[in-house]
């Protein structure tokens, strides 16, 4: 354990927090005091004090890790899924302000929220003690919940909402009660202490105790990472919300999750796990187990999301089931408890961000244009926006892995950590599903190249924002130069969780 | 060292980013462009073509230096024997493409740039000797020839483009796979390599290696692997029936390198990486391969036999032709080697020309029905002559380029397989039918009325062809001038496979 802090330094380690709590309060007052009619201005100040939350946050990405009023883990792991969720957020605040379809109504609520459920990603992603983590995961999903039902009279938003809060709640108290199960078998909150415990439990032989609880657990966080069979939401909501909220679910809050999920099993049952070349450390009957209870999770879930996907006409339910399919193959990476799957999840994790974003702002570009987000609306689209078109199929082959896109190494880098893990029927099973998955996404760049328009529609809003945020992601997502960077990260962060 | 390689593989990129920078408007400017990149690297292959020197059987010209060191990827490119002749028909087919491209109005400036790109996929394919970097420029191509065949080609172009796309991505993934398994197995994160040379060093421990997986060895695995990927390429029966969709409804131009060099990449990737890597499986294997080579030959001439439309035929043909290589490679004999690669080339340029030879007819009659046609030779001599050469060089006529690839692989093979030998000669007859029928049907008999005016090959048509009619001429009375270039490496390559396989 480092040193304990004095108050003043501790406080130094959150002012990221701090400035985001700062930045709520300062919306919430800001709306309060007349900003409904000049909404854009919140989106602005809710962008300055994320700027300055990231800003903070890159500050921090080289310090020391520690631990926080005895509940905030500081770490690599956790600074870079900060500046995740922080520039997620920014990118939505983003399609925000270029959505022409949105009214006014709820705009101050809409920033407020992102606010805290940024707030509580922070939390999500920086903690080893199980109260905070389900604190913080909580904050997220009422924040979301919220977010999801923010137009009160839209029917398809309130069905999608109560959906939502449905099914969140119970999913939230499933993790509940496991935790809870957990912390009586171990006496602990803390997750490295917990490790210690379930070594203990495993090697005399009570595996099958702990199947249980890290069962339960594992439908908190599948609901969250919507994976099979807590994935039934997703479509309704995403289908249901608007476009940049549904952007935030699918990328922000995913990405959070997975960060606690890696470390949740990294740290939690890192007395199980099967570091270093792949060699087994303590293999036991219960890792055999956990690890094809992911495996077969991973598998189920790729195969649904990529068939389901294979019908949908409208393009945000299309994009859900895609990142369904998605959340797949990451758990995949995590399935394997091995440091290379660690880093491989949280790579494959970073490549999606950039694609899936990009995906949802291109949805939302054209529904300004066309007032669609059905597929059929992208007809010959690719001739009259040829930009944000070559953009999409950028991100297109990206989902589907075709190099030379971040997609394709992303993939590359999962299905050689699942092969060396063992898990090969798996990786065979991801090949298979990107065949699968090129029909369906080819699907839309059919529409917008191979098609023409039905009728001539009035030329659209000009959005130079979005325009814009999609020429960066898409040349990202097609520099795969750019590869080296994320694997970094991602080798930065998984190695602070594991060598703790 | 010098980075000739990677000027000819990233010449046109160049030429699609001035192609992306012109206005639409500007039309014949982004010909120009377009022109002036293949014709570039067409010039510097040509040079290339000079400055190799043939007595060298290894690689030549190498560049490489670190691209992700995380894994161990490198930037590795490099030219021999195998790769210099296919290079240059890579160059020379695109260029005349552009050429071949001129009438096309629709969308042009997306037309030409994704045309440079696929060039860049290409010559990439031919000149890495990383792994990983072979398979990025192998589905580099992918992409711009879907919206090529989905965008400018015929009626049924959307189904043909995705049914092309999802054919080869199936084969690419099942390649991904086995470059995983390689890629672990040569070290993994410690000490793995992609380099195609080092791999191919290494193989024979891999071979010597009896662990079961799944009742399998390891070189089992890949080869079979590897072999789906590429045959789907080349296409060997019976994952060929995305072809004569493909072939059929994508334009002209895109025919042309479909048939001219995409083809030749599966053929490229079974003698550069997929027997090299597994050569126990391979020796396994040798037999069932040539079975398929045979098949192909005689099924594909059959086949062709049947049809009716013109570009149909002739994409058959191809199938046909391509089993020439299977068969040669197959026996491994130098000579079936040879032949087998020299069959790769001198089907390049015959089948180009067949492709062109259609466009030239559909351009005018718009159909490419070969029973509404007949007596053509009265009005167009000189499409006549020139389409005759094309189809004589295809048919395998002494003194053209196709008798020459396909004797030396057919004699090459009969020491090893003579009774699959007499069976492929089945094929060659049926060729000649095929193409004389095709002959008659289209330049002999009865002019209808409706063509009584119709126009004779213009200069430009004259100048995508000629390049090839040359070239069927020259390699049937000189075939030495490629053969000499290809014979060193082809040595070494064989000597290579044959001591691991003790035969």
């Amino acid at each position: 354990m480092p040193d304990a802090l004095s108050y003043l330094d501790a406080l130094k380690y959150i002012l990221p927090e701090i400035a985001v709590t700062v930045g709520l309060c300062a919306v919430l007052i800001w709306d309060l005091l007349g900003g409904k009619k000049r909404s854009q201005e919140g989106a602005w100040l809710s962008l300055g004090f994320l700027a300055l939350a990231a800003l903070l946050l890159i500050q921090r990405l080289g310090w020391r890790e520690a631990t926080v009023f005895g509940m905030v883990r500081v770490d690599s792991l956790a600074t870079v899924f900060k500046l995740f969720i922080t520039t997620a957020v920014g990118f939505v605040l983003a399609f925000d302000l270029s959505d022409r379809r949105q009214t006014g109504e709820g705009k101050g609520e809409t920033y407020f929220l992102l606010l805290t459920a940024t707030l509580g990603s922070y939390f999500l992603v920086g903690t080893n003690n199980l109260i905070l983590l389900y604190l913080g995961l909580e904050t997220l999903g009422l924040s979301s919940y919220a977010l999801a039902g923010i137009h009160k009279r839209d029917r398809n938003g309130a069905e999608a909402a109560l959906k939502y809060v449905v099914y969140g709640a119970l999913a939230s108290g499933i993790l509940l009660y496991g935790a809870s199960l957990l912390y009586g078998m171990s006496g602990t909150l803390e997750l490295h202490e917990m490790a210690r415990y379930l070594v203990a439990a495993a090697d005399e032989g009570r595996g099958a105790q702990l199947l249980l609880p890290t069962l339960m657990v594992m439908v908190g966080f599948g609901f969250k990472l919507s994976l099979f069979p807590f994935q039934w939401w997703a479509p309704d909501v995403y289908q249901g919300v608007s476009t940049p909220i549904a952007a935030f679910l699918a990328v922000g809050s995913k990405g959070v999750a997975l960060a606690a999920l890696v470390r949740f099993v990294a740290v939690g049952y890192s007395g199980l796990l099967r570091f270093g070349e792949g060699a087994l450390l303590a293999e036991t009957a219960f890792t055999g187990d956990l690890v094809l209870l992911l495996a077969l999770m991973a598998g189920a879930t790729m195969v649904f999301g990529n068939l389901a996907a294979l019908r949908q006409t409208n393009l945000k339910r299309l994009l859900a089931y895609s990142s369904i399919g998605h959340a797949g193959y990451i758990l995949m990476g995590v399935a394997v408890l091995t440091e290379q799957g660690f880093q491989s999840a949280v790579a494959y994790t970073f490549v999606y961000y950039l694609m899936t974003l990009g995906a949802f702002g291109v949805v939302l570009y054209f529904a300004n244009q066309s007032g669609s987000e059905d597929i059929q609306g992208l007809r010959g689209m690719g001739a009259k926006h040829p930009l944000a078109s070559v953009a999409m199929v950028v991100f297109l082959a990206s989902l589907t892995g075709l190099p030379p896109t971040a997609g394709f190494f992303g993939k590359w880098y999962l299905m050689t950590a699942a092969w060396d893990g063992g898990l090969r029927w798996l990786t065979l099973l991801t090949a298979l599903m990107s065949v699968v998955s090129l029909f369906y996404y080819f699907r839309i760049a059919k529409a917008l190249f191979l098609r023409d328009a039905e009728e001539e529609l009035p030329a659209g809003p000009r959005t130079p924002v979005l325009g814009g945020v999609l020429a960066a992601l898409a040349v990202a997502s097609l520099f795969f130069l750019y590869f080296e960077p994320l694997l970094d990260a991602a080798a930065f962060g998984v190695g602070s969780v594991i060598r703790w | 060292m010098s980075h000739l390689l990677s000027l000819i593989t990233f010449l046109p990129m160049a030429g699609m980013v001035l192609i992306l920078l012109l206005p639409k408007s500007q039309l014949n400017a982004i010909r120009w462009v377009a022109a002036g990149a293949t014709g570039l690297a067409l010039a510097l292959c040509c040079f290339l073509w000079v400055e190799f020197d043939a007595s060298v059987g290894g690689i030549q010209m190498m560049e490489s230096f670190d691209w992700i060191p995380a894994f161990h990827i490198k930037y590795t490119m490099g030219v021999d024997g195998l790769s210099l002749p296919l290079l240059f028909l890579s160059a020379l087919i695109h260029f005349v493409a552009v050429f071949a491209s001129w009438n096309i109005t629709k969308q042009a400036k997306g037309y030409f740039a994704l045309l440079m790109l696929l060039e860049v996929g290409v010559n990439g394919v031919f000149l890495a000797l990383d792994f990983f970097l072979f398979y990025v420029f192998w589905e580099i191509m992918l992409l711009p020839m879907y919206f090529l065949i989905g965008i400018w080609g015929g009626k049924r172009r959307e189904y043909a483009a995705i049914k092309f796309f999802l054919y080869t991505l199936a084969g690419s993934v099942l390649m991904l796979v086995a470059m995983v398994a390689i890629w672990l197995k040569s070290g993994g994160m410690e000490n793995g390599t992609f380099d195609i040379l080092t791999l191919q060093a290494m193989a024979p421990n891999w071979a010597a290696d009896g662990t079961l997986f799944l009742g399998m060895k390891f070189t089992t695995w890949i080869f079979w692997f590897l072999f789906v990927g590429f045959a789907i390429k080349i296409p060997v029966f019976p994952f060929h029936t995305w072809l004569p969709d493909a072939h059929v409804q994508a334009p002209t131009p895109i025919s042309v390198i479909l048939a001219g060099i995409l083809l030749k990449l599966g053929a490229y990737g079974m003698l550069r990486i997929n027997f090299p890597l597994a050569p126990d499986a391979f020796q396994s294997f040798a037999y069932a391969i040539a079975i398929l080579g045979a098949i192909n030959i005689v099924y594909g001439a059959y086949v062709a036999m049947g049809q009716t439309d013109f570009k149909r035929m002739v994409a058959y043909s191809s199938v046909s032709h391509m089993g020439y290589f299977l068969l040669g490679a197959a026996a491994w004999t130098f000579t079936g080697l040879n032949g087998a690669t020299l069959q790769l080339f001198t089907h390049g340029t015959s089948s180009a020309m067949l492709f062109l030879i259609v466009g030239v007819v559909y351009d005018r009659a718009h159909h490419r029905d070969l029973n509404g046609f007949g007596g053509l030779g009265k009005r167009m001599p000189y499409y006549m002559g020139l389409s005759v050469i094309g189809m004589f060089a295809a048919l395998g006529l002494p003194g053209l380029s196709g008798f020459i690839s396909e004797a030396m692989t057919l004699m090459g093979s009969y020491e090893v397989y003579p009774v699959l030998v007499i069976i492929s000669t089945l094929g060659i007859l049926m060729t000649a039918a095929f193409l004389l029928y095709a002959i008659q049907r289209v330049f002999l008999g009865k002019l209808p009325e409706k063509y009584e005016s119709i126009p004779d090959i213009n200069g430009r048509e004259v100048f995508c062809m000629a390049p090839f009619a040359v070239l069927c001429i020259l390699i049937g009375v000189l075939p030495h001038l490629v053969l000499d270039k290809m014979g060193a490496t082809l040595e070494l390559i064989q000597e290579q496979l044959s001591v691991t396989i003790g035969g």
